[in-house]
């Protein structure tokens, strides 16, 4: 039988059964982080995290199969598809289709957001940026030039391979038309 | 209300202009663009290092060792109240992740937003803002050294580092202004003084009776507010959160005193210089 644990941060495993569902390797998800085990080597294994744990370490992602690959490509091209939508519609002024471009953009991030553990960490920074900075905003009330904005953002940024100056691209496109991807860390609330 | 020239900014306002609420940051992004330049001094950077960045490294290193985030937030409720302010800045930020997804996620979420400051915090900073370096603070030069999953933010107190502070000749280039400042101090009752107003004017007597070895009071952590305002006296107009130390300073030394509410609905409080 197989359990998963985390290979640095969380250990799933109580009283030597597995309590978290076994999920296959298209189900992503925060599990990306685990690795599989075999039960009767938990107890040891149990040990080993808690000396990783102490040291901090970071668990590396890892690398997307196959049928992850397959659904963050399409994910990504759903974005880009309801992004064109947006465009369109901000162009034609039509609050309704603006909104429900906007509501499944929104929809395929959440959904990129949990591949972000087999993924490089700039991708998951670049997820978390642009979720962050479009969650709130009201899709029925985007400008022209925000909605210009945001397609050039995803077809220049989201993309497989990221690195920092994908992130810095990301931030700085956001903020020029107004959109705060720090709201989250700043009180949104207010 | 515009005013040209330069604008000081001190390390409250840097803060708030990172990472507080839109509408804060929108009345500090207005207000910097009223005039010609907005900067800040290398005590400024010191102090971003050690105050803001070290507690976003203590909040990165939680994120990494606990699994949920109400176990963190309780953590940080148990920190003792010496460090209400490292509190308070991890409760700003934390309180805003809180109740928008599982709790795996936000911990990420944390981590992502913690470790984009570790990495490119400062380098934003001082390419968005001009770093004056006349007081030839020490501290302030390094940049954030990262080695491995861990952010070294260098040495915090000038006594470690006495040999290579130049902080002494900055305080005796502005001996004049010490004691103008010394002198207004004394006038002001004792009751109204603040904890960092009275190590300032003991600090200018220490100065006094031996400026060469005045790093071994760690001027940079002791009476850092007095060093800031030394190092913005070449701008007319000082923009602050904490108006209790620099309302005095600005008067000495003849500048306009801007204070950024925190109230995000309340507007800038000005306390204009006295004409000459």
């Amino acid at each position: 039988m197989n359990a998963f644990i985390s290979t640095g941060e969380n250990v799933d495993i109580k009283n030597n059964s597995c309590n978290t569902i076994i999920s296959s390797e298209i189900e992503p998800l925060k599990s990306s982080y685990y690795a599989p085990i075999n039960i009767e080597t938990s107890n040891i294994v149990e040990k080993q995290i808690t000396e990783k744990e102490k040291s901090r370490d970071i668990p590396k992602p890892k690398h997307p199969v196959s049928s992850q690959i397959y659904a963050i490509n399409k994910y990504i091209g759903n974005i880009k598809l309801n992004v064109n939508k947006l465009v369109d519609a901000t162009n034609e002024d039509d609050r309704i289709d603006k909104g429900n471009a906007g509501m499944l953009i929104l929809e395929c991030l959440g959904k990129l957001w949990e591949y972000r553990g087999v993924q490089p960490e700039s991708w998951g920074m670049i997820i978390n940026f642009l979720q962050c900075a479009l969650y709130n905003v009201i899709f029925e009330d985007i400008t022209i030039e925000q909605s210009n904005t945001i397609k050039t953002i995803f077809e220049k940024y989201l993309h497989v391979a990221t690195d920092s100056d994908d992130i810095n691209g990301v931030l700085e496109s956001l903020e020029n038309i107004g959109f705060d991807p720090w709201q989250v860390l700043s009180g949104f609330r207010e | 209300m515009p005013y040209g020239t330069g604008l000081f900014l001190d390390t409250s306002i840097i803060i708030a202009s990172f990472i507080h609420s839109p509408k804060i940051k929108k009345h500090i992004e207005n207000r910097i663009k009223e005039f010609t330049f907005a900067c800040t001094g290398m005590v400024v950077k010191k102090e971003l290092k050690h105050r803001f960045f070290n507690d976003i490294k203590y909040l990165y290193n939680l994120s990494r060792t606990y699994n949920a985030i109400s176990d963190l937030n309780r953590r940080i409720d148990a920190l003792p109240k010496q460090q209400y302010r490292k509190f308070r800045i991890c409760f700003q930020t934390l309180i805003t992740i809180d109740e928008m997804e599982d709790e795996q996620s936000r911990l990420d979420r944390l981590r992502y937003y913690t470790k984009y400051l570790l990495d490119y915090g400062m380098d934003i900073l001082t390419k968005k803002y001009c770093f004056l370096s006349i007081s030839s603070c020490f501290l302030g030069k390094n940049d954030i050294q990262k080695t491995g999953n861990d952010y070294d933010m260098g040495p915090s107190k000038c006594s470690r580092v006495s040999d290579k502070c130049k902080i002494h000749l900055f305080l005796s280039d502005n001996q004049n202004e010490l004691i103008k400042i010394q002198e207004h101090l004394r006038h002001i009752d004792n009751s109204e003084k603040t904890v960092e107003l009275r190590n300032a004017e003991e600090f200018i007597d220490k100065f006094k009776e031996n400026p060469h070895t005045i790093q071994k009071f760690n001027p940079c952590s002791t009476v850092a507010d007095l060093l800031i305002a030394l190092e913005s006296k070449c701008c007319p107009s000082f923009y602050t959160i904490n108006k209790k130390e620099s309302q005095h300073y600005c008067r000495v030394l003849n500048q306009n005193l801007i204070v950024r509410p925190t109230n995000p609905d309340k507007d800038d409080e000005f306390l204009p210089r006295e004409p000459k």
